[in-house]
């Protein structure tokens, strides 16, 4: 693509050295490969690095399972050893002792334990823990509520007596009664959190069971083992997880039960900040901003805070713009236990450590840039040094030394390359110089030859002083000088030019002009001689000084045009010898003496007197003047030589031989010096005009006889008097004007004509004035009032001056053409429009089969324009199978052996349809009865051969239908009438179930035709009333609920309070066929949906959901015709069947509201359907002004809708629901 | 002698009517399927002696089992007539352009409808 750089741009892109045009793309290049390269590695990098860190998250996350798993078995191990003693009556907890025994052995096996407690119904308790010292704890239930505390040594040895307090609760966690209470409740071994006080936070976690007696169930008591949730921190943060590395244990309310924050560390405050601290943590309010930052991470994506499985979820946030990695899991199991284990890590912590690489790896990309742009730096010096040369070499040769050459020892091939092609073009430039040279040379040669040789005078002239530098032979020998002569002198030195001023023009114009063209001028040659010539001269530039380079052709001989005048003189006399008319020279002195001084050969032509005659005795010729126009001819000669005025005169001559001829004379007089008269003439001979002009007259008067006959009116009119020269009877007539009531004129015809014509008239007269042809139909109103259609024609006649002096016209009463036009026109119209609006085809076509004329039905149908059509014959729309009877009928027909052709047949349209049509056709002839035009009347049967076809596929599956029960009833009643079965009562119990069931389908079948056909006929109309929706839904149900309960279907039911005005029965029949249907289709253990529902509101009906429906009927019809929505009067009511069985293919939607068109025809006998049964619902539906529709998936379920408009309700039953 | 047909028909009740009729009054034996692709299975292994087929069926109907059953060599000697509800002419034009063996047409008589089978197969009874 071209570009359009600007000049100041284009020069400076041309002025940057070549230098930089090497190393800048270079180093630019060099700088994005290397950029492009180390980003890509850097991202890389990061995405290995943070997807490992996330691994390590998530297996840190794993860890804390681990270590939660392994400290938390112990309690259940321990509770699990024990109740197994007590069921093997192994430990009796009556006895004290070894009770005691047990529970400090208990607290040495597991020192990750806080405490091991047991406590009876009857108030004895006995707990050992080693919290805040190892201990044993005492209460007995004859002690008045007391506890007692004794130190309890390494050993086991029970030391003093170190506090004694009354009531479980006053003694802290580890006796706290309500661990006890929630065991008792439960019955079985878990795990109860509670708070070191009321009211506070879980701290310490019991793992309890309750122990009974095998024998007879009564509770012993409740075994118990219970942790401190510091142990759990502890636990968290010797897992390393970093300084800014947070693990995080937290029950399934968000509260902190453990954490590895350093600040929130117990060791790090007082045991009652601990607590409190401890007490008060959830993650939004921890004073750890990690912690803070995670919870409203949480708080956002509650999802993420509900894990449902041990496998960690990924967390991804930032706390103060760090991104940070986590994760976070469910720590669940089979005693209750539910928390949440959160793991979070920064994500700079793993990426930190490749920093340093970072910067290794910006300094090599450095390196490489410097090492790249140098590299290029210096190949670009090696390059130029040579391109150099080579420029100094071009400036070297274009200055004219063409032996410039270039060495060819680069190390760069293409450089020698280069300079080979250098030298090359040096030696031809320097051979092509050589050949100019020699071919120069040449050319001055054959030129010199050729100045010499010329036989036109040519000489060379200095333009500054007019000296000769060079002259041809033939210039010298014009002059008469030798070449010697004349070389070296001017034009003025050697006396050339005959008229100086002409020199001095001629030395302007090529000054001025610096040519001069045909210059007719005078010279002198050397004898004196002056000459005529046409001079040419021009200025040329030649060597550094202008000359004038001139040449001339002489023009002397003149005599040449002297002798062409003369023969042209003598050619006009032989003229007048062989005109027809007489030229003549008549001379008459003032004493009355007259002669012809010329006369020519037509004299003797025109009188039969010869011109010998005629030039001896004038009176010879005079005297032919007949003697009636004597008088008349000589008082006009007079009259001519009196005045000298023009003489022209028409008379009679009477031959010598009798014969009388018009001559016309024409002559002017001239008076020559002596006086006398000379009539220069012609005379004409006008026999044969006036034998035209008597011709003229007699026709004038045969047509005067005509225009007197004729039925046309006639008329002529004389512009310039306005008045009628001549009108005939025919006019008046026509006119319906009395003649006798004087001469009309133009305006009394003009007032004559109908006013809505009349502007249309004056503009045509405007135009016949300017000299068109008049030719005009009009209405014209009769002096009697009668209005008729005149047509008038009139030319304008000229006078000879081009002037319009008369207009002959005619006119015609044409009212009754005009009314047969328009009787004609109307009947046109009427065929025309029965033609055009037909609803049916209808063409003309010649005996040949080509179209004259077809209607738009017919275009229409066959796609084609009328033009097209006519271009085509019948054979060319027909399809080609039928072509050939086709045509073989419409040729019977055109021959008149049958009176009209009908035929069923196809066409193929222009869009490659095929069209079945019924043809009537029928010839038109002429007078002669011969066939003009066959006319066709063509008819489109597709609509009726499909419901022929309809018709036959009902037909058959009725039949089907029928036949099949009755099949079935009368071959077992046959079988069974026929004794066969005898002493076989099985075979009789089967044939009679055969014959039952058909009979029971046969009626079904029966039932529903009659029903639909009842429905369909309108026979039969509903009656409506006023219907509570609610009761119309529950008699639906209660009709089906037997067969939805014999199939485990469930029906639920959502009605709507609301009074419909419907025929109860229908709308029941039509609910329950839907709910039987819904119950057939679905499985075992589905439910099915029954629902009612008003919408209030306009409703589009295509709007979803119910758009996704299939709406039956002719409103579905006509929306999905017209592509536009439904729009349902408000409010309506909406019943809709749902069912979640197998679904309608998408193929089968529209078609399952007609009869017999069931999804599967097998449905008919495992199903116990009829095929009408939806038919019969969409005809109710439908005479209910409703709407029907269904919308179904394949494998989910269908939904039938029905919409029944509540605007039919009666004015006293409220259309809304009753709540509204 | 003892005759095998082959009955294909989707409708129970005529297939027990056709069996016994044929087992009961004529002493033939009988095999019923109620599938177009089952008859096409029955008839290749069975090879039986005639075939009785029903038309309007809901796989297959019975134009396209028949013309099935004519490229197999294994089952196109079987002769086959056709067992049908349809009645219309154009119905009547379908079954005479095929090569079957006869038509019956539904209802039928069981009492006669062995001798009718006999008749159009030529069978010796």
């Amino acid at each position: 693509m071209l570009l359009s750089v600007p000049h100041q741009i284009r020069y400076r892109l041309a002025s940057i050295p070549l230098f930089w045009v090497i190393t800048f793309p270079l180093a630019v290049s060099a700088m994005g490969t290397l950029a492009g390269a180390g980003y890509l590695s850097h991202r890389h990098e990061r995405i290995i690095v943070t997807t490992l860190g996330q691994q390590l998250v998530d297996q840190t996350n794993h860890l804390v399972h681990q270590e939660l798993e392994d400290y938390l078995d112990a309690p259940l191990l321990i509770n699990q050893l024990t109740a197994d003693l007590i069921a093997q009556n192994r430990l009796n907890e009556g006895d004290s002792a070894a009770l005691e025994a047990l529970l400090a052995q208990r607290l040495q096996q597991f020192p990750s334990i806080t405490g091991v407690v047991f406590a009876s119904p009857a108030g004895q308790l006995r707990a050992v823990e080693h919290y805040p010292e190892r201990q044993l704890v005492r209460a007995e239930p004859d002690d008045r509520g007391r506890v007692r505390v004794y130190r309890l040594g390494l050993d086991g040895a029970l030391g003093a007596e170190r506090e004694v307090a009354v009531g479980w609760q006053s003694l802290g966690i580890g006796r706290d009664r309500r661990w006890y209470e929630q065991a008792v409740a439960s019955g079985t071994l878990g795990w109860h959190a509670l708070p070191w006080q009321d009211g506070g936070e879980p701290l310490t976690l019991y793992a309890s069971q309750p122990l009974y007696d095998p024998r007879d169930q009564t509770l012993l008591g409740v075994f118990g083992v219970y942790l401190r949730l510091e142990q759990l921190s502890a636990l968290l943060r010797s897992l390393d997880v970093g300084q800014d590395g947070r693990l995080i244990i937290t029950n399934a309310n968000g509260m902190i039960l453990a954490t590895s924050s350093p600040d929130v560390a117990p060791e790090r405050v007082s045991q009652g900040d601990t607590r409190r601290r401890l007490a008060a943590g959830t993650l939004m309010t921890s004073p750890d901003p990690i912690v803070r930052a995670l919870g409203e991470v949480l708080q956002r994506e509650s999802s993420l805070s509900m894990p449902q499985s041990a496998e960690a979820t990924v967390l991804r946030f930032h706390h103060q713009g760090e991104p940070q990695l986590g994760s976070i899991s469910a720590f669940q199991d089979a005693y209750g236990l539910d928390w949440r284990v959160i793991t979070v890590m920064p994500e700079d912590r793993f990426l930190n450590p490749s920093i340093p690489h970072q910067r290794q790896a910006l300094l090599l990309w450095l390196l490489g840039w410097v090492s790249a742009v140098g590299l290029g730096v210096v190949i670009a010096k090696l390059l130029l040094h040579r391109l150099g040369r080579y420029y100094q070499a071009s400036q070297a040769l274009a200055a004219g030394n063409l032996t410039q050459r270039l060495p060819t020892d680069s190390p760069i091939s293409e450089l020698n390359g280069l300079a080979l092609a250098f030298n090359q073009m040096a030696d031809q430039l320097q051979a092509s110089f050589q050949t100019i040279q020699t071919a120069l040379a040449d050319s001055e040669a054959k030129f010199t030859t050729v100045f010499r040789a010329s036989p036109n005078p040519i000489a060379i002239a200095t333009l500054a002083d007019g000296r000769i530098v060079e002259a041809n032979r033939s210039f010298t020998d014009f002059f008469g000088r030798s070449r010697e002569e004349m070389i070296g002198r001017t034009a003025v030195e050697l006396n050339l030019w005959a008229d100086a001023n002409q020199r001095q023009w001629c030395r302007q114009q090529l000054v001025q002009q610096r040519r001069v063209r045909n210059l007719e001028t005078r010279v002198r040659n050397a004898t004196g001689d002056i000459r005529t010539v046409l001079l040419a001269a021009e200025v040329q530039l030649l060597g550094e000084e202008d000359h004038v380079i001139l040449t001339f052709h002489d023009i002397t001989n003149r005599q040449q045009a002297e002798a062409h005048l003369r023969q042209t003189e003598q050619w006009l006399c032989q003229y007048s010898q062989v005109a027809p008319s007489m030229i003549y020279t008549f001379v008459e002195t003032p004493e009355g003496d007259y002669w012809f001084e010329y006369l020519s050969a037509a004299v003797e032509e025109i009188s039969g007197i010869t011109v010998e005659q005629g030039l001896r005795d004038a009176n010879v010729v005079r005297g032919l003047i007949h003697p009636e126009d004597r008088k008349h001819y000589l008082t006009a000669e007079a009259h001519s030589a009196a005045n000298l005025s023009a003489f022209s005169h028409q008379c009679r001559i009477l031959t010598p031989a009798g014969e009388v001829k018009w001559i016309h004379t024409r002559s002017q007089p001239e008076r020559r010096p002596n006086g006398v008269v000379a009539w220069h003439g012609v005379v004409v001979d006008l026999s044969t005009e006036k034998q035209v002009e008597a011709a003229l007259r007699e026709s004038e008067a045969r047509f005067r006889q005509l225009a007197e006959s004729v039925q046309e009116g006639f008329f002529v009119y004389e512009t310039a008097a306005d008045y009628y020269s001549y009108i005939n009877p025919a006019y008046w007539a026509i006119l319906g004007t009395d003649p006798k009531a004087g001469t009309d004129n133009l305006q009394k015809w003009l007032d004559g004509i109908h006013l809505d014509d009349r502007d249309r008239i004056d503009r045509a007269l405007e135009r016949e004035r300017q000299g068109e042809t008049f030719d005009q139909e009009y209405r014209y109103r009769t002096p009697a009032g009668e209005l008729r259609w005149l047509r008038s024609k009139a030319f304008p006649l000229y006078d000879g001056q081009g002037e319009i002096s008369r207009i002959v016209g005619t006119v015609e009463n044409i009212t009754d053409r005009k009314q047969a036009e328009a009787a004609l026109r109307q009947s046109e119209e009427r065929f025309r429009s029965i033609f055009n609006h037909a609803p049916y085809g209808m063409s003309l076509v010649l005996p040949t089969g080509q179209f004259v004329m077809a209607n738009p039905y017919y275009c229409s149908l066959l796609g084609y324009s009328e033009a097209e059509l006519r271009t085509l014959t019948f054979q060319d729309v027909t399809y080609p199978e039928d072509r050939n009877d086709d045509w073989a009928g419409f040729q019977r027909m055109m021959a008149g052996e049958i009176a009209t052709y009908q035929v069923e047949k196809r066409y193929l349209s222009k869009q490659g349809e095929v069209l079945p049509v019924l043809i009537n056709a029928a010839p038109v002839y002429d007078v002669d009865g011969h066939p003009l035009y066959s006319v066709g009347h063509v008819q489109d049967i597709r609509d009726r051969l499909a419901i022929d076809q309809m018709k036959d596929e009902f037909i058959s599956i009725v039949s089907h239908e029928l036949r099949t029960p009755i099949t079935a009833i009368q071959g077992a009643l046959a079988l069974l009438g026929s004794g066969v079965y005898e002493g076989r009562p099985e075979k009789v119990k089967t044939m009679l179930t055969i014959a039952i069931n058909n009979s029971d389908r046969l009626v079904r079948l029966v039932n529903d035709i009659l029903s639909l056909e009842r429905l369909t006929s309108g026979k039969v109309s509903l009656d409506k009333e006023p219907c509570h929706v609610p009761e119309l839904m529950e008699q639906a149900i209660d009709s089906i609920q037997t067969i939805a309960d014999r199939a485990a279907v469930q029906i639920v039911v959502q009605p709507v309070s609301v009074t419909l005005l419907a025929a109860p029965d229908a709308i029941i029949q039509t609910l329950t066929n839907l709910l039987s249907n819904a119950i057939k289709f679905s499985n075992a253990g589905g439910t099915v949906w029954l629902r009612a529902t008003v919408e209030a509101s306009t409703e589009d009906l295509n709007m979803q959901p119910l758009s996704d429906a299939n709406w039956a009927g002719s409103l579905a019809q006509r929306s999905a015709a017209t592509a536009s929505p439904v729009v349902w009067p408000h409010p309506y009511l909406l019943f809709t069947v749902e069912d979640q069985g197998r679904g309608i293919p998408a193929d089968k939607l529209d078609s399952i509201f007609e009869q017999f068109q069931q999804v599967d025809v097998s449905d008919s006998r495992q199903r116990g359907g009829t095929g009408l049964g939806l038919a019969i619902c969409k005809q109710i539906v439908e005479q209910h002004q409703g709407r029907i529709g269904v919308a179904s998936q394949l494998g989910v379920g269908s939904t039938f809708y029905i919409a029944l408009p509540l605007g039919l309700a009666q004015p006293d039953s409220p259309a809304l629901p009753e709540q509204f | 002698m003892t005759k095998c047909v082959l009955i294909v028909d989707d409708e129970d009740d005529i297939r027990a009517i056709v069996q016994a009729a044929l087992e009961d009054l004529m002493g033939w034996q009988t095999l019923e399927t109620a599938t177009g692709l089952e008859g096409l299975y029955r008839a290749e292994c069975d090879r039986p002696d005639a075939i009785l087929l029903d038309i309007s069926m809901p796989d297959l109907d019975g134009f396209e089992i028949f013309a099935q059953l004519q490229q197999n060599p294994q089952t196109q000697t079987i002769p086959v007539i056709v067992l049908t509800s349809k009645v219309l002419a154009r119905d009547r034009a379908r079954f005479e352009a095929l090569a079957i063996a006869g038509t019956i047409t539904k209802p039928f008589n069981p009492l006669t409808l062995g001798h009718d089978i006999a008749a159009l197969l030529q069978w010796d009874i």
